[in-house]
C-alpha cells in the first residue's frame, strides 16, 4: 500500500495547493454575502488599503448561505454574514447564528429599526421599492398604491419579476402586515391577472418591457433606474430615459423600503476585526459613496444624497419593523403560490 | 496406473455459478500425470472450460480440492491460492495477446524477475522455439491468426509453467491452418515434455495432440481412456458422438448396445449371407474416395446406419444386403 | 438477465468473505451514497408546507416539467437523427466536418444558452404589441405564453440534442453494411431502409440518448429560472431556500430523483445488450458512404447545418460578439482575479483525473469479485447523477458537519475546503465515467487481464499493466465529459465554495446576476471553448479508441 499513501500525499498536495493560500492570518476576513455589486469590490479593497484586513468573499443567495451557516456550525470560516434583506438578516438571527456589534458607529448613529435592537445585525444601505410607469400611457395622476394595482384597469399592462425574488417577498410581507392576509391574497391574484406577462428577469428586464411598450407600469427597485441612467450603453439609457419613478403609499404607511445590512457570525473568533469594518462600512466616507455608486440610499442621518436621488424626489418611507418581514416571510411565499404569482 | 503424484489432480470438485442451475461442474475427480497431454471434450456448456479455469484458479471451487503437483491450491470455500501464484501457462481461445505490447514485451510479460540478458535470452528462446523468430518487434494485429497463437503459447511458455492449460486454442482458426498449427504445437509439446490440460471440442485436436481424453457432460466424467479408446469403445452415444457420427448396434446375442464408427461398417451384397446384418439403403453420396451411405437397419424401429464404403461398391438407393461390424477385438 | 443473476446471487449461501478489493467496493459505493442517504433521511419528517405545495404549485411544477421533457425530447430526437444517418450512410459537403461538429453545443451550458436566447422573446415584443392593438390583450397574453415556452423548448433541445446524435451515430455506423445492404437488395429505397431497419434497429440507442436527454432537462436549474418556467428542480430551490422547508424540498427532489430512476431503469430494460459506448469496429465490414448529389446534397447539409446553427453558431457569435464589445470598452467591470478562475479550472481538471481513475479501479474492483458483486451493487454509485446539484451540495455539508463535530482530526483540513467541492463533484458525476468504464471492460473481457493473472502479476499489477492502458479511449473519453460537466456545473458549486473560489460558471452567473451581458460573455466564451475542446478529444476517442500506439 506505498503506492496508495504516496498517491494520497499527491492528492492533497495538488487540493491544498489549489486551496486558498493557508488562512492563518489573522488580518483576514470571510464574508458570507449576498450582494453582487462590483462596486462592494472597490469597498473591500479600500479597506484592506486602510486597515491591512484582507475581506474573503464567498457569494450565494441569502438562504443557501443561512443553510451553509447552520451546516458548518462552529467550524465555518465565516466571520460576518451581509443580505440584501432585512427579513433574511432576521432570519439568521433568530437561526442563533448572529452575536451583537459592538461598533459604536452602529449603536450610535444606527437606530432600530435599522438595527437589531441588541445590534445583531445593522442596515448598511436602503433601497425604496417603486411602481415605474412609462412616460407616455401613464399620467402620475392614475396612480396612488400599491393595492391600487390590483384595479381591473390594468388588466395585460403590469410587469413584476418573479416571486423567488427577495424583494417581492417583502414587499408582500409588508402588505399582509397592512392589510392582513387575505386581502393580501386578493392583491396578489388581481395583480398575476393584470400582468401583461407571466413574472420574468430582473428588475431591470421589467423596465426594459415597458419601453419596449409590452407592459406600462413595474415594480422595481430605484436603484436599478440609475444602473440604467449610467449605463454605457445608449440602449440601457433610452430604456431609462422612457420611464418615470413614482413613489406610491404616500398618503397612508409610506413607500416600502428594504435594507442591505450584516451581522457578525456567532462562531466567528475575528469579532474585533469584523467590528472594524462594520464601522467602516457606516464611516461618512463609505457611506457618501452609496447614492452615487449604486443608488443605494445610505442609513447613517445626515450622509448626503446623489443629485440623481434627489432628482427622482423625496418621499415618505415606510417604517416598517424588519422583524416582521422575518415572521411573515413564509406566509408572503405562500401567498404568492396560492396567488399563482411564479 | 503409475504411483507417481499427479501433476494436476481434482478431488471431488463442484462448482455452481447459481442455485438454479445445474452445477457447472458436479464433483469431478481427474488425475493428470506428469508429461501428460490431456484433453477434455464435451459439448459446449459441459463445464470443460470450468475446470480449466478452477485449475488455472480463474474460478474458485464450492466444494473440492484442486491440487497442483500434489500442493492444494483450491480447496472448497477455505483456500484459494490466486492464479499469479499457480505457476501455470494458459493459452487462451483467442490468444487473448496484449494489443498495447509488441511480440518481445508480450512474451516478456510473465519473466519480469529475471535480469535484462537472462530475459533477452529466454525471449529468444521461446520465439526459436514457436517458429516466430524475426517476429519479435510486430504487434500483435499485424501477425496472422496462426501466428498469433503461436505467440500466445511463446508468452504461456516463457516463465516455464509447471502445467500449460490450452483453452480451445485452434478454434478461432481456419481448418487448414488448425491442421498446420496443430501439427506443430504437437511438434513443440512433445519436444518440450509438457504436462498439458487441452480443452476443446473438436474431437481432432483430441485425437491428434491427447494422451488421455476425458470426456465431460453437464459437469461430469463420463469416460477416461486414451483417444483410440475412447473413439473406438464408447461407453454411451454422448462419448461416442464427441467423435462423429457413430452407429448404435446390438450384439445379436447378448442385446448389449455398441457403437460403431462408419468407416468399420463392411457391405455384404448377399442378402442372404451368415455375417452381418440386414439393411436397406437409403442413400448413398460419393465423398471422394469413398461413398457415404445411410441405410436402414432390420429391427431397429427406424434408426439409421451410417457407412462409409470404399467407391468400387456402385450401391444404389433402395437396394438390401448386409453390414458387418469389425473392429471387435 | 443481470437482474436475475444477482437475485440469485442474495439467496445464494456462498458468501465468502471479500477481499481487499470488495472491500473498496463496499467501501466506495457506501461513501459516494452517504450524503444522499443523510439528505434523504429527512423525507420522512413532518412538513407543515407541504400540504399547501401540493394544494398550489406542485401542478404547475408537474405540468411545466412534463411539457419541457416530452417538447425537447421530440425536438431532439427531430434535429438529431437524421444528421447521425446521414453523416453515417452518405457522403456529401461538409460531411466530415458535421461528424464531429454536431457534437459542440454540448459544451453549452443551458444557462449560458439561456442569457443568449432571452434576447429572442424581446426582440419579440413589437409583435406581441401589434397583436394585443388588434386582438386584445387574451390573444397577447396566449401568444407571449407560445413564444416563451416556444423558444426555451427549441432552445433547449438545441443544445442538448448531442446526445442523442451520440448514441444514434454509434448505433448507426454499427449496424455495418451488411444489414443494410441486404434491405437494399429486397428492394427497400435508402428511404425505406432508414425507417424499416436502421431506425427500429437504434432504438436502444435512441432510448439510450433520450434518457440523457430527459435527465438533463429535469435537473436544469438556470434556463428554466430565467425563462420563468418553473420546473420541479426549480420547486426544490424555492422550496427550499425560499420557503426554508427542507423536508418539502427533498420531498419535491426524491420526485425529480424517482422520476430518473424510473427512466434510467426502463433505459436499462430496452437497452437489454446494446451500449453506449461504440463497439470496436475492427473486425466489420465498414460501411461505405453512397455520395448524395444535387439538391440532395443540399438538403442534406441543410439538416445538418440547422441544428449546428441554432445550438452552436448562433450562441457562441452572440458570446463572442459581446465579449469583443466587452474587451473594447473602457468599462471598469471588476473580474474576479484570473488566479481564482485558473484555480477553478484546475480543480475541474485534476476532479476529472481523479473521480475517472476512482471509476476505473471501482469498477475492476467489482470486476475481480464478479462472483458477490454483480449488477446493482456496481451500478449504485452512480445515484448522483439523478440527483439535483443543490441537494447533493447539502447532504456533503451535512456529512462534513457530523464528522466535525466528532472532532476527528485533520477534519478541518477536510471540511469547508476545495476537498468538499470535488468530493460533490464526485458524488454528482460518478455516474458518467462509470457507464464508460463499465462498458469499455464489458468490451475488453476478462482474458487479457487472466492472461496477466497467469503470467504471475497480482491484481494491481494487472490493473496498471493491462486493465488501465487497455482502456485508455473510454477513460479519455469520459474524463473529458467530466471535466465539461464540472466546469459547467452551477447550483452545487455555488452552495460549496470556499471563499475567494470561482470558477468560470460562478463567474459567468454572479456578471448574469449584475446584468454586465457583455461582461458575462466572457466567462461563458470561456466555458464554451474549453468545453468544445474537451467534446473534440473525447469524440476522437471515442471514434477510434486505440488499441495500440
Amino acid at each position: 500500500m506505498k503506492q496508495f499513501s504516496l498517491f494520497l500525499t499527491i492528492l492533497s498536495g495538488v487540493f491544498c495547493s489549489i486551496s486558498q493560500p493557508a488562512s492563518a492570518q489573522d488580518k483576514e476576513l470571510t464574508l458570507y454575502t449576498q450582494r453582487h455589486y462590483a462596486f462592494d469590490q472597490e469597498v473591500y479593497a479600500r479597506f484592506q488599503e486602510q486597515t491591512g484586513i484582507k475581506i474573503n468573499v464567498v457569494k450565494a443567495s441569502a438562504d443557501e448561505l443561512i443553510t451553509r451557516l447552520e451546516e458548518e456550525g462552529a467550524n465555518t470560516a465565516a466571520d460576518l454574514f451581509m443580505a440584501t434583506d432585512g427579513g433574511a438578516l432576521y432570519r439568521a438571527h433568530s437561526a442563533g447564528l448572529l452575536q451583537p456589534t459592538t461598533s459604536t458607529t452602529a449603536l450610535e448613529k444606527v437606530k432600530p429599526p435599522l438595527r437589531e435592537k441588541d445590534a445583531h445585525w445593522v442596515a448598511m444601505t436602503k433601497r425604496a421599492r417603486v411602481i415605474v410607469h412609462s412616460k407616455d400611457r401613464v399620467d402620475p395622476s392614475e396612480l396612488s398604491t400599491y393595492e391600487a394595482l390590483a384595479d381591473k384597469k390594468w388588466r395585460g399592462r403590469i410587469v413584476v419579476r418573479s416571486s423567488t425574488n427577495s424583494y417581492n417577498q417583502a414587499l408582500l410581507t409588508t402588505i399582509i402586515d397592512a392589510d392582513g392576509r387575505d386581502k393580501a391574497l386578493e392583491w396578489a391574484t388581481a395583480v398575476r391577472k393584470n400582468m401583461a406577462r407571466p413574472p420574468q428577469g430582473s428588475d431591470r428586464d421589467q423596465v426594459r418591457a415597458i419601453s419596449a411598450g409590452l407592459a406600462d407600469v413595474a415594480i422595481v427597485n430605484t436603484y436599478y433606474i440609475g444602473l440604467l441612467e449610467t449605463s454605457e450603453e445608449q440602449k440601457d439609457r433610452d430604456v431609462a430615459a422612457a420611464v418615470k419613478i413614482f413613489f406610491p403609499n404616500q398618503d397612508d404607511r409610506g413607500t416600502h423600503i428594504n435594507i442591505s445590512g450584516l451581522g457578525i457570525v456567532k462562531a466567528s473568533k475575528k469579532a474585533d476585526l469584523a467590528n472594524q469594518f462594520i464601522d467602516f462600512l457606516l464611516s461618512e466616507e463609505i457611506q457618501k459613496l452609496y447614492p452615487a455608486n449604486t443608488f443605494e440610499y445610505p442609513v447613517v442621518e445626515g450622509t448626503p444624497l446623489s443629485d440623481r436621488q434627489l432628482k427622482w424626489g423625496e418621499f415618505k418611507a415606510d417604517d416598517v419593523d424588519f422583524s416582521v418581514l422575518g415572521k411573515l416571510h413564509a406566509d408572503a411565499i405562500k401567498v404568492f403560490n396560492e396567488a399563482g404569482w411564479e | 496406473m503409475t504411483e507417481r503424484t499427479p501433476k494436476l489432480a481434482f478431488k471431488n470438485v463442484t462448482r455452481q455459478f447459481s442455485q438454479q442451475d445445474l452445477p457447472a461442474v458436479n464433483g469431478i475427480s481427474l488425475d493428470v500425470a506428469d508429461r501428460e497431454i490431456f484433453a477434455l471434450i464435451g459439448e459446449s456448456g459441459s463445464g470443460k472450460t470450468t475446470l480449466l479455469r478452477l485449475a488455472a484458479g480463474l474460478e474458485s471451487p464450492d466444494g473440492g480440492e484442486v491440487l497442483i503437483d500434489g500442493e492444494t491450491v483450491a480447496n472448497g470455500n477455505a483456500l484459494q491460492v490466486p492464479p499469479e501464484k499457480r505457476r501455470l501457462g494458459l493459452v487462451f481461445q483467442d490468444g487473448a495477446l496484449f494489443p498495447h505490447m509488441n511480440a518481445t514485451a508480450n512474451v516478456g510479460y510473465g519473466l519480469r524477475k529475471m535480469n535484462p540478458e537472462e530475459k533477452a535470452q529466454r525471449i529468444s528462446e521461446c520465439f526459436e522455439t514457436v517458429g516466430l523468430a524475426g517476429m519479435e518487434n510486430r504487434f500483435p494485429h499485424e501477425l496472422s491468426g496462426g501466428e498469433r497463437q503461436r505467440l500466445a503459447l511463446a508468452r504461456a511458455l516463457a516463465p516455464k509453467p509447471r502445467l500449460l492449460l490450452l483453452d480451445e486454442p485452434f478454434s478461432h482458426l481456419d481448418p487448414a491452418l488448425r491442421r498446420k498449427l496443430r501439427e506443430e504445437i504437437r511438434d513443440i509439446l512433445t519436444r518440450l515434455k509438457k504436462t498439458v490440460l487441452l480443452v476443446t471440442h473438436d474431437p481432432e485436436d483430441a485425437l491428434a495432440l491427447a494422451t488421455q481424453v476425458a470426456v465431460i457432460k453437464r459437469g461430469e466424467v463420463r469416460q477416461i481412456g486414451t483417444p483410440s479408446d475412447v473413439y473406438r469403445f464408447p461407453v454411451d452415444q454422448y462419448c461416442a458422438e464427441r467423435f462423429g457420427p457413430a452407429n448404435e448396434v446390438r450384439e445379436p446375442a447378448s442385446e448389449k448396445v455398441r457403437w460403431t464408427r462408419p468407416e468399420d461398417a463392411r457391405w455384404i451384397a448377399d442378402p442372404n449371407s451368415d455375417e452381418g446384418h440386414p439393411v436397406t439403403i437409403d442413400s448413398v453420396r460419393p465423398m471422394g474416395s469413398q461413398v457415404e451411405v445411410k441405410v436402414t437397419p432390420e429391427g431397429y424401429d427406424g434408426k439409421k446406419w451410417l457407412c462409409l464404403f470404399a467407391e468400387r461398391e456402385h450401391l444404389k438407393p433402395g437396394q438390401t444386403g448386409r453390414v458387418d461390424w469389425q473392429g471387435r477385438e | 438477465m443481470e437482474e436475475s443473476n444477482w437475485l440469485r446471487q442474495l439467496r445464494c449461501p456462498r458468501m465468502k468473505r471479500p477481499d481487499r478489493w470488495g472491500v473498496f467496493v463496499y467501501l466506495l459505493a457506501a461513501v459516494i451514497c452517504l450524503p444522499i442517504v443523510a439528505v434523504l433521511l429527512h423525507i420522512g419528517r413532518e412538513s407543515e408546507a407541504w400540504d399547501h405545495l401540493a394544494a398550489t404549485v406542485l401542478p404547475g411544477y408537474l405540468r411545466n416539467t412534463l411539457i419541457l421533457v416530452v417538447a425537447v425530447t421530440a425536438i431532439s430526437l427531430l434535429i438529431a437523427v437524421p444528421p447521425a444517418w446521414l453523416v453515417t450512410c452518405f457522403d456529401f459537403p461538409g460531411r466530415r466536418l458535421f461528424n464531429w461538429a454536431l457534437v459542440l453545443p454540448l459544451a453549452i451550458p443551458t444557462y449560458v444558452a439561456a442569457f443568449v436566447f432571452y434576447q429572442l422573446p424581446e426582440a419579440a415584443i413589437p409583435l406581441l404589441i401589434k397583436v394585443r392593438l388588434n386582438w386584445g390583450v387574451d390573444a397577447f397574453l396566449a401568444m407571449e405564453l407560445v413564444i416563451r415556452y416556444g423558444i426555451l423548448i427549441i432552445m433547449l433541445a438545441a443544445v442538448l440534442y448531442p446526445y442523442a446524435y451520440l448514441a444514434c451515430r454509434a448505433a448507426f455506423s454499427q449496424q455495418g453494411r451488411t444489414v443494410i445492404e441486404a434491405a437494399r437488395c429486397l428492394g427497400d429505397s435508402p428511404g425505406r431502409v432508414f425507417f424499416r431497419v436502421a431506425l427500429p434497429m437504434a432504438r436502444p440507442a435512441i432510448v439510450a440518448g433520450v434518457a440523457l436527454i430527459i435527465m438533463e432537462v429535469i435537473n436544469d436549474y438556470g434556463a428554466v429560472h430565467f425563462f420563468g418556467v418553473p420546473t420541479l428542480t426549480e420547486g426544490v430551490f424555492r422550496t427550499w431556500f425560499g420557503m426554508g422547508d427542507k423536508v418539502s424540498a427533498l420531498r419535491l427532489a426524491s420526485i425529480v430523483m424517482i422520476t430518473v430512476a424510473v427512466i434510467l431503469a426502463v433505459e436499462q430494460l430496452l437497452r437489454g445488450r446494446a451500449r453506449y459506448v461504440e463497439a470496436d469496429t475492427g473486425s466489420r465490414v465498414p460501411l461505405s458512404r453512397s455520395p448524395l448529389k444535387g439538391w440532395k446534397a443540399l438538403a442534406a447539409t441543410a439538416l445538418c447545418l440547422l441544428p449546428l446553427a441554432v445550438g452552436f453558431i448562433y450562441p457562441v457569435s452572440r458570446l463572442g460578439h459581446w465579449a469583443l464589445l466587452n474587451v473594447t470598452s473602457a468599462s471598469r467591470t471588476a473580474f474576479p482575479s484570473g488566479e481564482s478562475i485558473a484555480r477553478g479550472t484546475v480543480l475541474a481538471a485534476f476532479t476529472a483525473l481523479i473521480v475517472t481513475l476512482t471509476a476505473a479501479v471501482f469498477t475492476y474492483a467489482v470486476r475481480l469479485n464478479s462472483n458477490r458483486l454483480r449488477g446493482v451493487t456496481g451500478r449504485i454509485p452512480g445515484m448522483g447523477y439523478a440527483t439535483p446539484g443543490a441537494v447533493i451540495a447539502v447532504g456533503v455539508m451535512v456529512v462534513f458537519g457530523t464528522l466535525d463535530r466528532w472532532d476527528i482530526p485533520l477534519m478541518p483540513l477536510v471540511s469547508g475546503t476545495l476537498f468538499a467541492v470535488g468530493f460533490a463533484y464526485m458524488v454528482r458525476f460518478f455516474a458518467i465515467p462509470l457507464q464508460f468504464s463499465l462498458a469499455g471492460m464489458e468490451r475488453l473481457g476478462k482474458a487479457p487481464g487472466e492472461a496477466s493473472r497467469l503470467l504471475g502479476r497480482g491484481p494491481m499489477a494487472t490493473l496498471l499493466n493491462i486493465d488501465l492502458p487497455l482502456l485508455k479511449g473510454p477513460l479519455i473519453a469520459a474524463g473529458m465529459l467530466l471535466f465539461v460537466d464540472i466546469l459547467k456545473e452551477l447550483p452545487l458549486t455555488l452552495i460549496l465554495r470556499p471563499a475567494n473560489f470561482e470558477t468560470l460558471a460562478t463567474t459567468a452567473f454572479s456578471l448574469a446576476k449584475e446584468e454586465q451581458l457583455h461582461a458575462c460573455a466572457v466567462p461563458s466564451l470561456m466555458i464554451v471553448i474549453a468545453g468544445a475542446a474537451g467534446l473534440l478529444v473525447m469524440n476522437r476517442w471515442l471514434a477510434n479508441p486505440s488499441q495500440h500506439d
